[in-house]
């Protein structure tokens, strides 16, 4: 039962991390094996804390700074520079999104948590990600990996279920 | 009353006041990426970093013509600024649009019952963006 809650978990964190970078024209392969740390210095962090009845832990993104550059100019149309306050913000936007997806997805199982607000990293190796789950992802403008440290209820399993409401995905808009 | 000066032709200078939508997000790139495909627009966007900040632009700009709100916010999330103002945003008839990664039913039906007009998951499409506001905003800028 925890190695298949932890396999579901890592192929959500995996398809999560890649529909994100997808989305801001970006695509990527995964990268094997996922070092814990790949020596890299120019890279920015962000993770975010989440919390609920069966799921408890903190997301992360690790991004060469190239992919933060990239995925803004994507967004936004203008350029940054690394290590502005800008490519941080975005950096901190960016987990938000992550974990907004892996909650969506999450949602076909009828898991849910609250999650809080996201927060830079300026060290790495980070302790509380070490442990984690981990993808890492190379693409032609740079490499990025996603973490899932994530405590699991005892007792509890994915369960398929078909969600009550209609799916909303990334991009839908919905009018009242 | 602020507003935009267009030129229709020479010598014919009309006063057109631009519609005010105002943008409540913590990250400043998601604000400029709004600015950025309502501007061109015509709309004038002005912005406010969370829930409480937001509240106060909305209580001290009465000309607004649409808000735009995250979720996950510091200090006051959008959903319970949206809760705290609702009788007034319902007075003003001042349409609320939800931006957030979030697409739980249930925080959209409790925006829904505070009075939000719609619900878009981040990241957003330029044009649904574009659309919505200009529905909302009946005849655009």
């Amino acid at each position: 039962m925890t190695a298949r809650n932890y396999s579901i978990l890592d192929q959500l964190l995996r398809d999560c991390c890649l529909e994100l970078m997808a989305d801001y024209g970006l695509p990527a392969t995964l990268a094997t094996p996922t070092p814990a740390n790949d020596g890299a210095t120019d890279v920015s962090i962000a993770a975010i804390d989440f919390s609920g009845r069966d799921l408890r832990g903190t997301i992360g993104l690790r991004m060469t700074n190239s992919v933060v550059l990239e995925t803004y100019r994507a967004a936004v149309g203008a350029p940054i520079d690394a290590g502005s306050t800008d490519a941080s913000d975005w950096t901190c936007e960016l987990v938000n999104q992550l974990i907004g997806r892996l909650k969506n997805k999450l949602r076909s199982y009828n898991v849910s948590f609250n999650v809080n607000t996201p927060r830079l990293l300026v060290m790495f190796p980070v302790a509380e990600l070490e442990r984690a789950l981990r993808s890492r992802f190379v693409s032609d403008r740079g490499s990025f990996a996603g973490y899932l440290d994530v405590m699991i209820a005892p007792g509890f399993a994915f369960v398929d279920s078909a969600p009550e409401a209609p799916l909303v995905d990334e991009g839908d808009l919905v009018l009242f | 009353m602020r507003g935009t000066w267009f030129c229709s032709e020479p010598g014919n200078t009309e006063f057109i006041v631009a519609k005010r939508i105002l943008i409540i997000d913590d990250s400043a790139s998601v604000r400029r990426q709004v600015s950025g495909v309502l501007s061109p627009a015509g709309f004038q966007v002005i912005e406010a970093a969370d829930g409480v900040d937001g509240a106060d632009r909305i209580r001290s700009q009465t000309d607004l013509a649409l808000v735009i709100c995250d979720v996950n916010m510091p200090r006051m999330n959008g959903l319970d600024m949206l809760d705290t103002l609702k009788g007034e945003l319902a007075q003003r008839q001042l349409p609320v649009v939800m931006l957030t990664t979030e697409g739980q039913p249930e925080a959209m039906a409790r925006a829904k019952k505070c009075g939000a007009k719609g619900w878009i998951v981040k990241p957003f499409k330029e044009h649904l963006l574009l659309g919505a506001v200009q529905k909302l905003t009946q005849s655009g800028p």
